[in-house]
């Protein structure tokens, strides 16, 4: 068996996909037919391949190669696409990958060849001899004697029993029928995602802005899918690790779908997915990009916004000089009909820009945004303003009693623009919390946050006092 | 539970896929496609945008001959810190576009472990010297693993190779790049010639404004040059390129750190006028645009200076600033600092905005009767309107002593601290401080000094001005009260 294994394991790389033995068959990617690929957010793909395999009447052992490297092995389910029948009967996931140490374990007690070169006339003379033991070195019985230490290098007859070169798939199936069949092998594997990139090209006066929407897809899986029907899911999946099992399960035939060139959107489950309309080829190690969604002229607003964190107001030792505070800049819309859009949008990286004086576009900043789905608000920061300054000041502390205190803020805003402003000022509150006065009108927006909406002219400048009773 | 989430999502996804019925195995799309392979010689118009955050927009237009129908179109010649993402592509005349169906980015690099790696399994030669002889061997045989210590097995058996062994092979492993490789599945209309118009974010390229302040104390009136610094640490060359600078802090996600380098300044030479013209600024959105009014060439890993601004005579006030904190220990070096604020008026001298960078500051030393730098200070973005602040930790014309007399916290969790404040003046001449006071703990009290109330910078905070004449050493006392 080993005689036959080793020989066949030299001709099955010379010859991809040969029978080997009666009971042996190693398929590669060359007899792929189909390949489907679902790609997930979050690291992860479900691959379904069809290959068309020579296979024998009866038991039969096939080795499945060129799959993900990051496959994992224990979500792996095959079956047979065409009629004849094929039953599992075994499944492994061997990953025990040649190495001269490995080899060398394997071969304790066995008989193997030394070469020994002669270092002054260089020539080589062969021994005959069994390796007894390899525990940090080799000892030896030949037929002079036990040895160890240089005795030179061996030569092994033959590779031992289960070892891969690369981490293999191998079944052992019972076909009904002999000849080529079609068999189905689906798996997850990781070092596969994608992300949604957009741009956001604003108008001259920032009121309106067209978005495109990029699939952003990357594949390190180890494997390279070549005409692949690609499809993505968009959506948090939901995952348990490490523990997948494998599990028989049932297709529903559908109409393929029309060939297009871009995605086709629809609702799946409680996400969404998409499916490009022309297979592709994902190659291993690379970031491969796919026009998903377009929008022109959507409606959208920009803002400006002073968002205190809380450990700005901590006063500091070196004090006595107001805070200077990041004036935010903000692009916001309605991902809604009536505002040019009204598409679900997977999570992913806005990337804004605009059109300088000579016409070419300028990168602006860019945000994240969450999965949004229709008529929901999208808030992006792109920066902050240059020419638009805050600064704050504690004016006064002020103990009540032992858990009530009251504080007085100041902050101004000073506008160096040609045109006037309005800046969102959002404070963080603590407590139970009362503003007692304001120069400005004062907003609850929720238990923690205090907001002042401050119009400031061009070249002005606009000062914000309030007093607030916290009771703690 | 985790078998039936796993077996769910397998099924629910499959369920809803494309048809399994048999088909025709569709033939691979690489071989059938046309290859056009564009350089940067056929680059037409190229301009880069450099923000101060470590990023650069690049613009560049080709002129690419294209065939009629679908291609695969390789772009050669883009910045290796490229953000591939970024990439968006465009063709501009002609009433139908070409049409970009998709784009990829090939990193699957071309390295020896890469090489190895795919040619397990393969029928390679190896080759290995007799140390003796020199005489090579030559050994034919399937690569059995991918790591150092390479097994091989030859008609004989499996055997190790020599560390020192060559290996060689006829083809190399497919999809192996020698760098990275951006390219497009793309279908034109026509044949003929197309203009491909590129904009690409990357990384390793920056800018920051440098400043070099020259003051003169007599006259009270200083020199300020500004030069624009680009570091491109990029493998990226442009040649002929419209340059443009944007100023402002632009929101980015894993913000890459901002290029710290150190000053070129340090002669004299730097604080002569630059030439001009000056780059064009104009405002976008929430920033300041600069650009640069003449084509230039910035080559790979290079560090480029461009004059940005130049005003003479522009005014600025001197303060001497000093730090107190009424603790209940004495203290003898107290914090102090120098800080200049120059004028940055509309209308005045240096009326334009001023992005974030950094300053060398230069004045005469009178001992020596030279210009010396005295300092170098980071600088914030500066709109008009706001002075260019200038501030030196450890103003030597300051000293000043904390001697605490008596210290208590009252009921009320308050510190209560009574002590003597001693100020001094090292310069030689008349100089005015301001003295700001902290005390420790809950700031609800009032701070008194010869019975008078000292008045507050902030709630924590107060503020004392002190004249003082050449060396001269002033001594106040100081009271807490609830």
């Amino acid at each position: 068996m080993n005689k036959v294994f080793g020989l066949g394991l030299a001709l099955m790389f010379l010859a991809a996909s040969t029978v080997l033995a009666a009971d042996k068959v190693v398929s590669r990617a060359a007899e792929r037919s189909e390949v489907f690929i679902t790609v997930y957010n979050k690291n992860l793909g479900l691959v379904r391949e069809v290959r068309e395999i020579e296979l024998p009447r009866g038991e039969v052992v096939v080795e499945f190669e060129d799959v993900a490297q990051q496959i994992r092995p224990e979500t792996v389910a095959i079956r047979a696409v065409d009629k004849g029948g094929l039953d599992v009967l075994e499944q492994n996931y061997e990953y025990d990958l040649l190495t001269p140490t490995r080899l060398m374990e394997k071969y304790e007690g066995r008989d193997l060849k030394l070469v020994r070169e002669n270092p002054k006339t260089g020539d080589e003379r062969s021994v005959d001899a069994t390796l007894l033991s390899n525990h940090g070195g080799g000892v030896y019985r030949t037929p002079a004697g036990i040895t160890f230490g240089t005795v030179g290098r061996p030569v092994l007859p033959e590779l031992p029993d289960n070892f891969v070169t690369h981490p293999t798939l191998r079944w052992m199936l019972s076909s009904g029928k002999k000849g080529k069949r079609r068999v189905e092998a689906a798996y997850l594997t990781g070092g596969i995602s994608w992300k949604a990139d957009y741009v956001l090209v604003l108008d001259k006066k920032d009121r309106r802005a067209d978005l495109n929407g990029w699939v952003t897809l990357n594949n390190e899986s180890g494997a390279t899918y070549e005409n692949a029907t690609l499809a993505l899911v968009a959506g948090d999946v939901h995952q348990v690790r490490p523990d997948y099992s494998r599990r028989e399960y049932s297709y529903r035939q559908e109409k393929a779908l029309a060939r297009r060139s871009g995605f086709q959107e629809e609702g799946l489950f409680e996400y969404h997915l998409y499916t490009l309309g022309r297979p592709t080829t994902v190659a291993d190690r690379q970031q491969k990009q796919v026009s998903l969604l377009e929008a022109a002229g959507v409606k959208i607003t920009r803002a400006l916004k002073v968002k205190t964190r809380y450990l700005q107001l901590e006063s500091t030792l070196r004090g006595g000089d107001p805070a200077k505070q990041d004036v935010e800049v903000f692009v916001e819309f309605d991902n809604s009909k009536q505002s040019g859009l009204g598409m679900p949008l997977p999570a992913g990286i806005i990337r804004v820009y605009k059109a300088d004086s000579r016409g070419g576009q300028q990168f602006l900043g860019e945000d994240k945004i969450d999965h949004t789905p229709r008529d929901e608000r999208v808030e992006i920061k792109v920066g902050n303003a240059f020419d638009v300054v805050a600064e704050r000041r504690q004016i006064k502390y002020k103990r009540v009693s032992k858990n009530v205190h009251q504080t007085e803020w100041e902050v101004s805003i000073r506008n160096h623009k040609k045109e006037s402003v309005t800046v969102i000022v959002e404070e963080p509150m603590s407590g139970d919390w009362e503003v007692l006065e304001s120069s400005h009108k004062p907003e609850r927006v929720d238990a923690a946050t205090l907001r002042f909406s401050l119009p400031v002219k061009a070249d002005g400048e606009t000062v914000l006092t309030y007093r607030v009773q916290t009771k703690l | 539970m985790r078998i039936a989430i796993a077996a769910a999502l397998i099924a629910l996804i499959s369920s809803l896929s494309v048809s399994c019925k048999p088909r025709r195995p569709v033939a691979p799309l690489g071989p059938l496609l046309a290859r056009v392979d564009s350089t940067v010689n056929d680059r037409s118009d190229v301009a880069i945008t450099v923000l101060n955050q470590n990023l650069a927009v690049v613009r560049e237009t080709r002129r690419v001959r294209l065939a009629e129908g679908r291609q695969q179109i390789r772009f050669i010649g883009v910045s290796d810190k490229i953000v591939p993402e970024s990439i968006r592509v465009k063709t501009s005349e002609g009433a139908e576009p070409v049409v970009f169906e998709e784009q990829n980015y090939d990193a699957n690099l071309l390295t020896p472990a890469r090489v190895a790696e795919l040619a397990v399994g393969v029928r390679v030669r190896a080759f290995e010297t007799n140390p003796v002889t020199g005489v090579e061997e030559r050994l034919e045989g399937i690569l059995l693993n991918e790591q150092s210590d390479f097994l091989i097995q030859t008609e004989e058996g499996v055997r190790e190779l020599h560390p020192d062994a060559r290996i060689e092979m006829d083809t190399l492993p497919d999809g192996l790049t020698a760098r990275p490789v951006l390219s497009w599945i793309a279908a034109a209309p026509t044949d003929g010639e197309f203009n491909i118009e590129v904009i690409y974010l990357t990384r390793g390229i920056s800018w920051r404004a440098d400043y070099v302040v020259d003051i003169d104390q007599q006259r009270r009136l200083a020199k300020v040059h500004a030069w624009a610094t680009i570091d491109n640490t990029t493998a990226l060359s442009l040649q002929g390129a419209t340059l443009q600078l944007l100023a402002g802090d632009v929101n980015l996600l894993n913000e890459p750190i901002r290029l710290e380098q150190t000053m070129i300044v340090g002669t004299e030479a730097d604080a002569l006028p630059p030439p001009p013209p000056m780059p064009k600024q104009e405002e976008l959105f929430e920033y300041h645009l600069y650009t640069v009014q003449r084509p230039l060439s910035i080559r790979a890993r290079q560090q480029k200076q461009i004059a940005l601004t130049a005003a003479d005579n522009v005014p600025f006030a001197v303060l001497h600033l000093a730090w107190f904190t009424l603790s209940d220990r004495t203290i003898k070096n107290i914090a102090t600092a120098l800080r200049i604020d120059l004028e940055h008026e509309k209308g005045g001298p240096l009326d334009v905005p001023l992005p974030a960078g950094k300053a060398a500051l230069w004045t005469e030393d009178v001992s020596i009767g030279q210009r010396i730098q005295v300092g170098e200070i980071s600088v914030d973005h500066t709109p008009v309107g706001e002075p260019l602040r200038l501030e030196l930790p450890g103003d030597p014309a300051i000293a000043g002593m904390w001697i605490p007399e008596r210290a208590r916290h009252d009921d009320e969790g308050r510190f209560i601290v009574d002590g003597e404040l001693r100020i001094r003046n090292n310069h030689h001449a008349l100089t005015r401080a301001e003295v700001r006071l902290n005390t420790l703990g809950d700031p609800d009290v009032s701070l008194q000094t010869d019975g008078k109330d000292v008045p507050r910078a902030d709630a924590a905070t107060w503020k004392l001005m002190v004249d003082l004449k050449s060396t001269e050493e002033k001594t106040f006392t100081i009271r807490t009260r609830p």
